[in-house]
C-alpha cells in the first residue's frame, strides 16, 4: 500500500490554476522527486496534501487516512521541510528545536544534538545570526528528528554546502532505509536524478509524466550518430516515423530517435553502418523536451 | 497548548516590558500632579466652569478636582484602556498574521497541534497579559494614591479596571478577527487601532452631537466608559457586552483560521 495516495487532486485559487487532477503514489521506502518551473505546482501540491491549503477537489491520503481532513495524530507521522526556510529569529537553533520538540510531545535532546553534530551546526548561535545555510540546517534537523513515516521536502538543499548535501543524502538513505516515504521537490535536475527512485513532471499545474528516471531515459529522444561504408541520404531513412533531426556529411548520419531504436538501427545494418554512436539524455534533456512539447 | 503560550509570552517580552514601563510613567506621572490639584480645588474649580461647556463635556471633567473625577478623566476614560488596547491588539492581531507574513505558520501548522488549540493558546495569553497589565496599572494607582493622599475606595478602582479590561479584550478579539482574514500584522493593528480611536472620538463627540445618539448603542466606548465605574462601580452590563463581543470575535477568528489556505510571504 502507498503511504502518499493522490487522486485527482485540483487546487485553483479563484480562476488561477494551482494543480490540475493531479494522481501519483508514494511507496514505504521510495523517494520521490517532483520536478518542475517556478510555478508548476510543486509546492502548491505539497501543501494541498499538508491541508495548509484547500483542495478544491480530487482525494489524498496519507499513510491510509484522509489528507484532506485535519488529523493531529496523522501529522505525528509526517516531517516537513518548507520551501522557505522560516523559523523564529529570536531563538537559539537549540530552543526553536526543544520547542518544535515539545509540539510533537517528544523529547528530542539527544537526537538534536546527534543531527546538529552530523550537519555541523552551532545550536546556541541563534537563528538571527546564522547564514542561509545554516538556517537550512536547522529545518533538516527539525524535519527529520522525530523520525516520520512520511517526510515532505520542498528544495532541502536550497542554501547547503556540497558536504552538508552529502550527509543530507545519508539521512534520506537511512529514512528510506527505516521505510519511509520521501516525497522530495526540487528544480535541482541533478539533485533529483541522483536522490529520486521515481519522478514526476509538473508543468503548469499537471503531471506531465510520473516514471522511474531510467526508465523516462529510455523513452526519451536519443542522438544516434552512424558511419556507413558509402556516402549515404537522409532520404533512406524517411520511412522511420520516430526519428527526426537527422543531418547528413558524407558517409556519417546523425539523428535523433524517440522510443524503440530497433526499425532505425535493423535499417541502418541494411545500409552498411559499421560504427554506431549514442549519446544518452539527461533528465535535464527529458525535462525541457517534454515541457517543450506542450 | 502550554508551549505555545509561553512562546506567545516570549516572543512579546520586550514590548511588553517597554509597554508596562509606558504604563507605570504615564500613571505616575498624571498622580504627581493631583496633589497641586486637590490643593487648589475651589480655585481650579472656578477655572474649569470657565471652559465652555462643550469642552467639559468632551472630556467628561465632572468633579474634576476629586480623586474619581480626576483618575476618570486622565487615566480611566482613555489612557490606560488604550495602552491595554495597544496591547492586546497587537498579541492578537500578530497571532496568526505575523506568522503568515513571515512564513512560519507553514511549519507550525504541520505539526500535530490543531489550529483552532494554536490560536486558542494564543488567545490565553494575549486575554492574559491585557489581565495582568490592568491590574499592575491598579497596583502602581493604589500605591500612588497614598502617596498624593488621594481619596478614592479600592472597591471603585477595581471597577474602573475592570471596565478597561474589558475594553481590552473586545479590541483584542477584534485583531485577532482581522488577523485571521488579513496575512498582515500591520493592517491588523492599523485596523483595530483606527477602530478604536474613532469609536472613541465618537463616544467623546456624543455628548455634544445629537446625530450620534442612534448608533452610541453599539458603540463599544460607551458599553465601557458611560457607566462612570469610578463613581458608580462596575457596569456590570456595559463590561458582560464587550467580553462577550471580544469572545463572539475570538469565535469567529477561529472558525475563519480553521478553514483558510495559509498564504506564503
Amino acid at each position: 500500500m502507498s503511504s502518499v495516495h493522490l487522486d485527482k487532486l485540483s487546487k485553483f485559487y479563484g480562476n488561477t490554476v494551482g494543480i490540475v487532477e493531479v494522481s501519483f503514489d508514494v511507496y514505504p521506502g521510495e523517494v520521490f522527486g517532483i520536478l518542475g518551473p517556478n510555478g508548476a505546482g510543486k509546492t502548491t501540491a505539497i501543501r494541498t496534501l499538508l491541508g495548509l491549503i484547500k483542495a478544491t477537489s480530487g482525494k489524498a491520503t496519507i499513510l491510509g487516512r484522509d489528507a484532506l481532513v485535519p488529523n493531529v495524530e496523522l501529522r505525528e507521522q509526517i516531517g516537513y521541510l518548507p520551501g522557505i526556510a522560516a523559523t523564529y529569529d529570536r531563538y537559539t537553533a537549540r530552543g526553536y528545536l526543544r520547542f518544535i520538540a515539545s509540539m510533537r510531545k517528544m523529547n528530542l535532546d539527544d537526537e538534536i544534538e546527534n543531527l546538529s553534530t552530523r550537519l555541523d551546526l552551532d545550536l546556541d548561535s541563534h537563528i538571527h545570526d546564522l547564514s542561509k545555510g545554516n538556517r537550512q540546517k536547522v529545518s533538516v534537523i527539525q524535519a527529520f528528528m522525530h523520525k516520520p513515516q512520511v517526510l515532505f521536502l520542498d528544495e532541502p538543499t536550497s542554501g547547503l554546502d556540497p558536504i552538508v548535501q552529502r550527509e543530507f543524502e545519508k539521512l534520506l538513505h537511512e529514512s528510506k532505509k527505516r521505510g519511509a516515504a520521501i516525497l522530495l521537490s526540487s528544480h535541482v535536475l541533478s539533485e533529483v536524478e541522483h536522490l529520486a527512485d521515481r519522478i514526476a513532471i509538473f508543468f503548469k499545474g499537471k503531471i506531465l509524466v510520473v516514471d522511474e528516471i531510467s526508465k523516462l531515459k529510455e523513452k526519451a529522444r536519443h542522438r544516434i550518430e552512424f558511419t556507413f561504408s558509402r556516402q549515404i541520404a537522409g532520404e533512406d531513412f524517411g520511412q522511420n516515423t520516430n526519428i527526426s533531426e537527422i543531418e547528413v556529411e558524407e558517409n556519417r548520419l546523425s539523428c535523433v530517435v524517440r522510443g524503440s531504436q530497433r526499425e532505425l538501427l535493423t535499417r541502418a545494418v541494411e545500409l552498411g553502418a559499421f560504427e554506431v554512436r549514442t549519446q544518452e539524455s539527461s533528465l535535464e534533456e527529458i525535462f525541457l523536451d517534454l515541457i517543450g512539447a506542450k | 497548548m502550554i508551549a505555545l503560550y509561553v512562546k506567545t509570552w516570549r516572543d512579546h517580552w520586550r514590548t511588553l516590558l517597554a509597554w508596562s514601563l509606558t504604563l507605570i510613567a504615564l500613571i505616575s506621572i498624571q498622580m504627581s500632579i493631583y496633589p497641586s490639584i486637590s490643593e487648589n480645588k475651589e480655585a481650579l474649580q472656578g477655572f474649569l466652569e470657565s471652559y465652555p461647556e462643550a469642552i467639559r463635556k468632551i472630556f467628561r471633567m465632572q468633579d474634576y478636582t476629586s480623586g474619581p473625577g480626576f483618575l476618570s478623566t486622565e487615566l480611566y476614560s482613555m489612557m490606560i484602556p488604550l495602552v491595554l488596547i495597544a496591547v492586546g491588539g497587537t498579541w492578537g492581531a500578530a497571532a496568526t498574521a505575523e506568522e503568515e507574513d513571515e512564513g512560519t505558520a507553514d511549519l507550525l501548522l504541520t505539526l500535530p497541534i490543531s489550529r483552532s488549540r494554536i490560536l486558542i493558546s494564543k488567545m490565553f495569553a494575549a486575554i492574559s497579559v491585557v489581565i495582568v497589565l490592568a491590574f499592575l496599572g491598579l497596583l502602581n494607582v493604589i500605591v500612588l494614591r497614598g502617596v498624593v493622599d488621594m481619596e478614592i475606595e479600592t472597591a471603585k478602582l477595581l471597577a474602573g479596571t475592570i471596565s478597561s479590561i474589558a475594553i481590552g479584550l473586545f479590541f483584542t478579539g477584534v485583531a485577532f478577527l482581522i488577523g485571521a482574514h488579513s496575512r498582515s500584522k500591520g493592517v491588523a493593528v492599523g485596523v483595530v487601532t483606527g477602530v478604536a480611536l474613532i469609536t472613541f472620538l465618537i463616544y467623546s463627540l456624543s455628548a455634544l452631537v445629537d446625530d450620534f445618539d442612534p448608533i452610541m448603542p453599539y458603540n463599544p466606548m460607551q458599553w465601557g466608559l458611560s457607566g462612570m465605574p469610578l463613581f458608580e462601580g462596575v457596569d456590570v452590563v456595559g463590561s458582560l457586552k464587550l467580553v462577550a463581543g471580544g469572545l463572539v470575535a475570538m469565535i469567529w477568528a477561529i472558525m475563519k483560521f480553521d478553514r483558510k489556505d495559509i498564504s506564503t510571504p
